[in-house]
């Protein structure tokens, strides 16, 4: 895909989760977005030379490369010249965090939830501990919407959503 | 190329079923947080301990209730549960989700999974004060978030490790973050990422876990095995 239609798609993603109220996930994504990406860089001398920079010129002696290796990035953190550069996300990176923060909601949340209730409501390996009927959470006012009872929630749409995601990255990586 | 226009159709009529129970974070961060509790009591019963669920008034419960917010251990409010954790030799041990607890610098912190002996927890209900910090045993920051992890939850960890002095202290997210990874290590902090269900990682925390069990286990019970 190339960058206008990464942007277009973006668009309409960020639409689809704004829609289902998933607000909160567009700024998480959004946070991490804006932090970039860190890099690692290690800074060397531009140039040989016997004098040493002075205040005036000192940025000059000097450039931030790429590590050649991780052997390379070790020794210039002993060393204590490796430096650290943040790079904007490319579009498509931006699309693929977004599509990451689709899965993690709608495909991870959904198993994690069904994975506490089966803990929760097991009898555990010997049988010992009474399974749990019911697993709430409640706020310590009346009637807080936040308050709900969790059931496993694990459904074929789980298997749908995860087709449509995975082929969504899979035209995002073309 | 085909259009991506069928699929995010698809999807618009596919989220909604999925996600309507997380249409906030805080409603993400509940589930999570009753996964890492789940995978307490899991490793309290692989270690052969006697596990039963109790409300705040000590009445045995098969109904669970979690608090939504971070709140006082001894609160009534709500039939708020913990579970008992007996292992045979040893003083009972309770785990409880999303309580304060008091640090070294005598403020609150809160604590998303806390297991911490009866003993102090009945100290913390029959006087209504936050159980000490020194005097619990294991500590776990629970982190679910969509994307990666802020640098932002690393320090506010390190605060609170350094400040609340429990014997154990673990940060566990379902996700990743280069600049947690790198903080938290440089200070030799205990960080386990990417736990969901059935990874690798779960069974690396459970082994947590089971680490802060062994180090109780050795005062009280030296001849226990687990």
């Amino acid at each position: 895909m190339q960058d206008e239609e990464l942007a277009t798609l973006e668009a309409d993603l960020r639409s689809v989760l704004t829609d289902a109220g998933l607000q909160w996930v567009l700024d998480e994504v959004d946070r991490s977005i804006a932090d970039g990406l860190p890099q690692e860089r290690i800074l060397r001398r531009r140039r040989r030379t016997r004098a040493e920079p002075t205040e005036d010129d000192y940025a000059k002696f000097y450039e931030a490369a790429e590590p050649a290796d991780e052997q390379d990035a070790r020794a210039a953190k002993r060393a204590g010249t490796l430096v650290i550069t943040t790079e904007p996300y490319t579009p498509r990176q931006r699309l693929q965090a977004l599509l990451l923060a689709v899965r993690r909601i709608s495909i991870d949340l959904p198993q994690i939830e069904g994975a506490a209730v089966a803990i929760l409501g097991s009898t555990g390996p010997r049988d010992g501990r009474p399974p749990a009927h019911s697993l709430s959470f409640r706020s310590e006012a009346p009637d807080d919407p936040r308050d709900r009872t969790v059931t496993s929630t694990r459904s074929t749409v789980s298997h749908d959503l995860a087709r449509v995601i995975t082929t969504l990255e899979q035209l995002v990586n073309e | 190329m085909s259009s991506p226009d069928p699929l995010l159709t698809e999807l618009r009529h596919l989220l909604p079923g999925t996600t309507s129970n997380y249409t906030a974070a805080s409603k993400a961060y509940d589930v999570y947080e009753g996964f890492v509790f789940g995978l307490v009591v899991e490793t309290a019963d692989n270690c052969g301990a006697n596990v039963r669920y109790a409300t705040v008034q000590g009445a045995s419960t098969t109904d669970l209730c979690f608090r939504t917010a971070p709140g006082q251990l001894y609160s009534d409010a709500q039939p708020y549960t913990h579970a008992v954790i007996e292992f045979f030799g040893a003083p009972p041990l309770e785990a409880h989700l999303g309580v304060r607890v008091q640090g070294g610098s005598g403020v609150l912190h809160e604590c998303d999974v806390l297991v911490l002996s009866s003993a102090e927890a009945e100290l913390s209900r029959n006087n209504r004060i936050a159980p000490r910090g020194s005097h619990c045993l294991l500590g776990v920051e629970c982190k679910f978030y969509a994307a990666s992890l802020g640098i932002d939850l690393a320090r506010n960890f390190e605060g609170v490790h350094v400040d609340l002095r429990a014997k154990h202290e673990v940060f566990v997210a379902n996700t990743d973050g280069v600049n947690v990874v790198k903080y938290l290590s440089a200070r030799r902090r205990l960080l386990e990422r990417s736990v969901t269900p059935g990874s690798p990682q779960a069974g690396y925390l459970k082994s947590h876990v089971r680490e802060a069990f062994k180090s109780y286990l050795s005062i009280h019970a030296p001849s226990a095995l687990i």
